[in-house]
């Protein structure tokens, strides 16, 4: 910094004792910080979080196995296996994986969903220690969302 | 001690257990202290699990360090290596020797009490270049050059400033100077006792004097190469040089362990901790300084104060 | 024969891929004596994707979750050129509540960029107070994102046509309360930041010239904090930019503190364009209908808009179909990193971390 001595002397003393007392004044506020995991944050409703399918009153899943949320994934984390039932015409689902550890919570598969069958939960703490254990598959779709 | 029992055996067990405690104590509270304040000036809480308020965390880390592997990579010299974290550590144990506690806890009342705290303080500087030199690694031995220069610079602003004191107190006996002090010398000699702050500070090494382990420039510092025990000492060095520095600012200018009600040990460790809060309010407020920026503030600016804040001193002296 | 061996004084350190301060994986590779570097060398590329070739073989619909990805500080502007491109192909004109809603998103996203810019420049030079005090603002930040988009930070908020979903009513009041207490933060921030050894840091280091700034085409705070007045919200007015009122502010010399100060001061301009976004907020539609499959007609089109490190330029040429057939990005921190070799020589190693940190890199954006 070009200036003279004392001018600097001057800048010096006065910066110096105001930062001092500022952060002095910062030292008795109250902290901001959530101790996590004994106090957890309030998610919003639009979170998205791990994926879930929905089911209607009759306990069937909604998903009519069209496949657009397959085609759509950017990252090709949905894959799903239908089957045709003896003598009808629709298709239906009979396994469903989604790989946590692809998925990119974009929410595209939602988006696309002609018949609002799949939907995106609250939870976020999907961590697991294997990695087979982070493809949810029917099953567990629905045991491993609140 | 000199005072304390009769016989000299009990005086040296006393002592030793004494200055061990006292260490030891600290090492744990002053961690914790600095752990905490800087997280509340950061808006945050700081340690919160182990303990009430995270009381007993230094322990834990300390626990965690001791079963850390000792790693020793391949180019290092193999006798230098080891040694350096001891030869940084020794000289902070020799420096209690001095400091009076109070009245009658003063290990060993020398005559020239002040001249052999500061000769001894120097040590510590080559067991930084050896730890430098013997870790084979281009970005240690610049951090180490760095501390070194550092260290050797800022050495004579506060020989310089605290000649004023010893020219008030007509001795270098500490125990002589805590006795004088019936105005704390904090009034009698401000300027003194801001520029042997500064001073103490760069000393330590660090912010706004860190250059030496800056983690965040591009050299990682003298002590990247150590690991596990090695580090925890380098570690309890600056911790404990950090209590010593303070413990000399009071007994210097705030009086030592003069103080009504309580008793004497109580004042002291309430002075030094006063100041050792500053020190550490001070590292969290500033960023750092450059290394060619440091040298110019200690001999452009503290030198001249100190040389300055001598002359006042004798003159007024002399004609009153 | 008397041969003097000349010892060789300098030597070459590696500021290397990973490192402390921040910024992602760049390697500068610096030529030193002493302290003074002589000369330096930028090494890029240690985080390619290849995205603008994975955009070929991914539809426009499904390429908006990438576009986060690249400033990932401030998703929603990379989101906004990419929309606004597809939207000037396909000829639609959107309401005007979703102009002001893109409006809001992306002077907040400019805001949080800029605060994480400051925290992360004062870390380098090694104070660590700022940093948890522009975290906790941004943090509120992220949290009215989360209220609104549904993420904190890779949103995929912006659609053809519109934006997803319409604003809520917490929102509004997250937003109020984030109004009352930025201002005063950032005066805090600035107070505690300003000492004099900051001062002596960063002053008169790293200085820009004029003609740097058009000859190496240097946009954003870089080209303004040395005086050039470039801003493509007043030079070409885009969305509903001119009906807001707002400064463009400037920098004298063009070093370091120039730099800081201009974004410094762009943070509380960003308030109030905000403000003012929310009184002028019309009721209507939040999204045009847009076609479900989404196919530009044929030929190339380039949408600019101008992001929190500078202009970002996009390019899409599309053969009919419904992938793009090229899709470019022109970048604006990988124009102003060419600077960086020019301007290390002479200066002393600590200067280069400033340096670095002045011209605000995001090492995703500039490796693609």
């Amino acid at each position: 910094m070009k200036a003279s001595y004392f001018e600097k002397v001057k800048i010096g003393v006065s910066t110096i004792i105001k930062g001092l007392l500022l952060s002095f004044s910062y030292l008795l506020k109250k902290p901001v910080t959530l101790q996590y995991p004994h106090e957890k944050k309030v998610i919003a409703e639009r979170y998205r979080g791990s994926i879930r399918l929905k089911r209607n009153e009759t306990g069937e899943l909604k998903c009519i196995a069209c496949g657009n949320c397959e085609r759509i994934c950017p990252a090709s984390a949905i894959k799903m296996e239908t089957f045709t039932p003896e003598g009808e015409k629709k298709k239906k689902l009979s396994e469903y994986y989604v790989d946590l550890g692809l998925c990119i919570y974009c929410g595209l598969c939602v988006d696309s969903c002609p018949v609002d069958a799949i939907e995106h939960s609250i939870v976020y703490e999907v961590a697991e220690v294997e990695k087979d254990k982070l493809v949810l598959r029917l099953d567990t779709l629905g045991e491993k969302n609140a | 001690m000199a005072a304390l029992t009769g016989s000299i055996f009990f005086n040296i067990i006393l002592s030793i257990i004494g200055v061990m405690a006292v260490f030891t104590i600290n090492a744990l509270f002053a961690v914790w202290l600095e752990r905490k304040v800087s997280a509340h000036i950061q808006l945050r809480l700081g340690p919160m699990e182990v303990g009430f308020h995270g009381a007993i965390q230094s322990a834990a880390d300390g626990i965690k360090l001791i079963g850390k592997e000792i790693i020793t990579p391949q180019g290092v010299d193999k006798k230098l290596f080891p040694l350096a974290p001891y030869l940084v550590f020794f000289p902070s144990l020799l420096m209690f020797v001095v400091i009076p506690f109070s009245e009658k806890l003063q290990v060993q009342d020398l005559n020239i009490g002040l001249l052999y705290f500061f000769s001894i303080s120097c040590i510590a500087t080559i067991g930084i270049f050896m730890a430098g030199w013997a870790s084979n690694n281009k970005y240690s031995l610049m951090g180490a050059v760095r501390s070194i220069a550092q260290s050797i610079a800022y050495e004579i602003p506060i020989i310089l400033s605290i000649l004023g004191v010893i020219i008030i107190a007509q001795s270098l006996k500490l125990s002589d100077i805590v006795a004088r002090q019936d105005i704390w010398f904090l009034v009698l000699q401000p300027v003194a006792f801001i520029i042997y702050i500064i001073a103490a500070i760069a000393e330590l090494n660090r912010t706004p004097f860190d250059i030496p382990e800056a983690e965040s420039e591009l050299v990682a510092g003298f002590h990247t190469e150590y690991s596990g025990m090695r580090f925890a000492i380098f570690f309890m060095a600056e911790y404990t040089n950090m209590f010593l520095v303070a413990a000399m600012a009071t007994t210097l200018f705030l009086g030592g362990w003069r103080g009504p009600i309580l008793p004497p040990v109580v004042w002291f460790f309430i002075k030094t901790y006063a100041i050792v809060f500053l020190i550490i309010w001070v590292r969290w407020a500033f960023p750092r300084l450059r290394p060619d920026q440091l040298m110019n503030f200690c001999w452009k600016f503290l030198i001249p104060l100190a040389l300055l804040n001598l002359l006042v001193t004798t003159f007024v002296l002399k004609l009153f | 024969m008397d041969t003097v061996k000349e010892i060789k004084k300098d030597f070459f350190i590696n500021m290397g891929p990973q490192h402390p301060s921040t910024h992602g994986v760049l390697r500068v590779v610096l030529n030193v004596e002493g302290e003074r570097v002589l000369s330096s060398e930028t090494v890029l590329g240690y985080a390619h994707r290849g995205v603008e070739k994975m955009a070929e073989s991914k539809t426009y619909v499904q390429m908006m979750p990438v576009m986060d990805r690249f400033d990932y500080v401030s998703s929603m502007l990379f989101e906004w050129g990419y929309v606004g491109a597809m939207e000037r192909a396909l000829g639609i004109k959107i309401p005007e509540r979703a102009e002001y809603i893109r409006v809001i998103m992306g002077e907040l996203n400019r805001i949080a960029s800029h605060l994480l810019w400051v925290g992360a420049f004062l870390l380098d030079l090694g104070a660590f107070t700022p940093f948890l005090w522009v975290f906790d603002a941004r943090e509120r930040i992220m949290d009215m994102f989360e209220e609104v988009t549904g993420q904190r930070m890779t949103n995929n908020y912006f659609r053809v046509g519109g934006v997803k979903d319409d604003l809520t009513p917490q929102f509004m009041k997250m937003l109020d309360e984030f109004l009352k207490m930025i201002r005063e933060r950032m005066k805090d921030t600035e107070e505690l930041i300003e000492s004099i050894i900051f001062l002596e840091r960063v002053k008169d280091i790293g200085f820009i010239t004029k003609e740097d700034v058009v000859n190496y085409s240097l946009t954003g705070p870089v080209a303004r904090g040395s005086g050039v007045s470039y801003d493509l919200r007043k030079n070409e007015p885009y969305s509903v930019y001119d009906k807001i009122d707002f400064e463009v502010p400037l920098g004298e010399k063009g070093d370091c503190y120039d730099r800081y100060k201009v974004r410094m001061k762009e943070v509380i301009q960003s308030v109030r364009i905000v403000e003012q976004a929310l009184n002028l907020l019309p009721e209507g539609p939040y999204a045009e209908k847009a076609p479900k499959v989404i196919k530009l007609p044929e030929g190339e089109y380039y949408n600019a808009v101008e992001t929190s490190r500078g202009l970002l330029g996009v390019y899409l040429q599309s053969d009919g179909s419904t992938k793009p057939a090229r899709f470019k990005l022109r970048d604006p921190a990988f124009s102003n990193l060419s600077i960086l070799d020019k301007l290390l020589p002479g200066n002393k190693i600590s200067d280069v971390v400033a340096i670095l940190g002045s011209i605000d890199v995001v090492i995703p954006e500039i490796d693609r």
